[in-house]
């Protein structure tokens, strides 16, 4: 759970037809977002709602540095205003992740930056976002080797050579 | 994060077989230094996800067997590429392994070990079973039939030979199947058994269900009214009033796909009368229709579909049947050509073996689904029109022909043409005709081996006369593209470019009547002189 500080009024003027919300990276930088962009967020719209209720206006520390919160910002500014059926809390899951455009450029990143985003929108409850990092992951290992697998994610291989080997690991029918 | 992947930097750079302090073979080490890795960090849901995303591509899909040279040919088995992300490390098997959507997707060419192996792997979670049932995959229909009542999808292929597996398959459908949503099943010569209706109501979630073949249909099945796909290949026609009432308690369906074979031509079914209205069908989205003309019209007449409703038809019809094509004409036009279901896809009425079956395929389409869409002019205002009609045609269909063609003209959208006449009677003025009520829209022209030379003639002709058309469609960029059903195909084509650009021709309209020259002189010229008396002269 993210840490919760009250913040004064002036630090975050939230009177205004869209309200804004000050969100604090692990690296201690203090970002001012309007809660409109960041409503595609089920963590945020729960930590606002929160608010509402407390009638208390607070910052929301994220454990993730200001470099991801801007890509995380960034993408959910580019669909603002736009329904995606996998951030409806209301609508059934869709079966697949649909593949976005925009979304292959936005995350076309080095593996750790891909990483450390869908861990964010994992942790800030972006289906959509997770849906389209997940895809981007897999596009990376689809019609790898085990050994290349292993090299594009930096991954050793810990299996002993009897579970490596066993009949079991193979599927040729 | 940084000071963290500096330290992992620096730990991977360290020789493992140097350091090796769990055991000999560095295992302990090289798990923990894949647990500090941000890959290994990500909440297992998130890796379950992209497993599932990996696997999506690769999950076995149905394969047909196969002949060559008479002998049977099965698949030997299936490579599932996305199970060497399990092979990464031990988390990921673990996970892979703990996830049980990841193993629901199961073919019987995965053979009977891997076919049970994933099935106790996927353990509750509703299983999507394939089988072709063949005497080699006999183990399928225990497989099958004991899992049947977790199963959500199903296809089956029933051999055409051997009466096991359709006793197996037979036997299937009298079981519950109570989470089953979607059921395809393909056979060839095989019969319902009429008094069995599928599932006997044991499956209450069934939604889509596609048949092919399977000889006769129960339309009497109670599950027809729960569905929303219904798909039916049939090779004979079903009872016409036999599907107008199952249609009429079909009130959820979304999607309705009736195809029959071609009729056995003749004699000709007098098609029953009913009283009553149309039958309407609110949910209807997409309509196709494939079978003889008179079955098309008479599906058409007894259903009333939203304008939304996207409609396919394709109809079969013969000479013997010259007089019902021409009855149904309104119909068709009502429905195809006078656009009052803006979002009609097409319509093709077209031969059979039959010398004396006439041919017709025409009509309307929104975005033909048989065109390329990267040419311009794909908007859903556009036509595409084809004619085809065969030898033996009278003037009677002929002029009918033309009267849907008409209509189709007449509409202000672009026009595709395409042209496959196997008649004397598409002289050379018909095409100036056709020309002349769309040569502004059109936006290509097909013609095969056999409409050639009259299309060469009108070319001529039109030339002789001042000429609109060949500077027309030179000035549009158009090419005649020629039916790859020419008797030498790409080989003549290529050989016929070489023959252009050795004669170094001036103009693009002098380079395709040199190209038909050249298709002339060197393929059909003995034929073509007798249909195109003044071919010499060109």
């Amino acid at each position: 759970m993210p840490t919760i500080v009250s913040v004064d009024d002036s630090t975050v003027p939230g009177e205004g037809s869209s309200r804004l919300l000050l969100l604090v990276s692990s690296d201690n930088k203090h970002i001012v977002v309007e809660e409109d962009i960041m409503s595609r967020s089920r963590f945020i719209s729960k930590q606002v709602e929160g608010f509402e209720a407390t009638s208390q206006r607070h910052a929301i520390l994220l454990p993730f540095s200001s470099f991801v919160l801007n890509k995380v910002i960034e993408y959910c500014s580019h669909y603002r205003g736009y329904y995606l059926l996998e951030d409806d809390p209301d609508a059934a899951p869709p079966g697949r992740s649909p593949v976005r455009e925009w979304d292959q450029e936005f995350l076309d990143v080095d593996r750790n930056m891909l990483l450390r985003i869908i861990k964010a929108a994992h942790y800030l409850e972006i289906k959509s976002l997770v849906g389209s990092c997940a895809r981007a992951i897999a596009d990376m290992i689809r019609g790898k080797t085990t050994e290349e697998m292993r090299e594009i994610l930096g991954v050793e291989n810990d299996f002993t050579p009897e579970e490596e080997h066993s009949p079991s690991s193979k599927c040729t029918g | 994060m940084d000071r963290t992947a500096d330290f992992l930097h620096q730990l991977r750079s360290i020789s493992i077989s140097d350091t090796d302090p769990f055991n000999d073979d560095g295992l302990g080490y090289k798990t923990q230094l894949n647990d500090s890795l941000p890959v290994s960090r990500l909440p297992p849901e998130i890796l379950e996800h992209v497993f599932l995303l990996h696997a999506e591509c690769d999950h076995p899909h149905f394969i047909l067997t196969f002949d060559i040279d008479g002998k049977k040919v099965y698949p030997a088995g299936i490579d599932l590429a996305w199970l060497k992300a399990t092979h990464v490390c031990r988390r990921w098997r673990q996970i892979a392994l703990g996830y049980t959507e990841l193993w629901r997707h199961v073919d019987s060419a995965l053979g009977p070990h891997w076919v049970r192996e994933m099935i106790s792997r996927a353990k509750a979670t509703p299983l999507c079973l394939t089988a072709d049932l063949h005497s080699r995959n006999a183990f399928m229909g225990d497989v099958i039939s004991s899992n049947l009542h977790n199963t959500q999808m199903l296809s089956l292929v029933c051999d055409p030979i051997s009466n096991g597996t359709r006793r197996v398959a037979s036997s299937l459908f009298k079981k519950p199947a109570p989470l089953l949503e979607s059921l395809v099943f393909m056979s060839h010569l095989y019969s319902w058994d009429g008094a069995v209706t599928i599932f006997h109501g044991g499956a209450p979630r069934l939604r889509h269900l596609t048949v092919r073949q399977c000889g006769v249909f129960p339309w009497n099945s109670p599950v027809l009214r729960q569905l929303v796909t219904l798909e039916i290949h049939e090779l004979i026609h079903p009872d016409y009033m036999d599907v107008l009432v199952a249609l009429e308690e079909m009130k959820a369906v979304e999607v309705l796909v009736l195809r029959s074979g071609a009729a056995t031509f003749p004699p000709w079914i007098a098609l029953p009368q009913r009283a009553g209205g149309p039958i309407t069908l609110p949910s209807l989205v997409q309509l196709t229709l494939a079978g003889v003309i008179t079955y098309i019209a008479w599906i058409l007449t007894h259903t009333r579909l939203a304008k939304t409703t996207k409609l396919s038809i394709t109809c079969f019809a013969s000479e013997s049947t010259r007089t019902d094509f021409q009855s149904v004409l309104p119909v068709l036009a009502e429905t195809g050509c006078n656009l009052a279901y803006p979002r009609v896809v097409y319509g093709s009425v077209f031969e059979t073996p039959w010398d004396r079956l006439f041919f017709v395929r025409a009509w309307s389409s929104a975005s033909h689904p048989e065109q390329p869409t990267d040419k311009p002019g794909t908007a859903e205002s556009d036509f595409h029109l084809a004619f085809n009609w065969a030898r033996g045609s009278g003037p009677h269909d002929h002029l009918g022909l033309l009267a849907a063609a008409h209509q189709v003209l007449s509409h202000d959208g672009l026009v595709d043409l395409q042209v496959g006449v196997h008649s004397a009677l598409w002289t050379p003025q018909v095409w100036l005709d056709v020309f002349g009520a769309c040569l502004e829209r059109v936006r290509g022209v097909r013609v095969n081996s056999i409409a050639a030379p009259s299309f060469v003639e009108a070319l001529a002709l039109d030339t002789s006369r001042g000429g609109v058309v060949a500077p027309r469609l030179a000035s549009l960029g158009i090419k005649v593209r020629f039916d790859q059903t020419l008797r030498r195909g790409a080989e003549l084509h290529a050989r016929l470019l070489r023959t252009l650009r050795r004669r170094k021709a001036r103009g693009a309209v002098l380079g395709r009547l040199a190209l038909f020259e050249c298709l002339l002189a060197e393929t059909q010229l003995d034929e073509l002189r007798e249909l195109v008396p003044s071919i010499d002269s060109w």
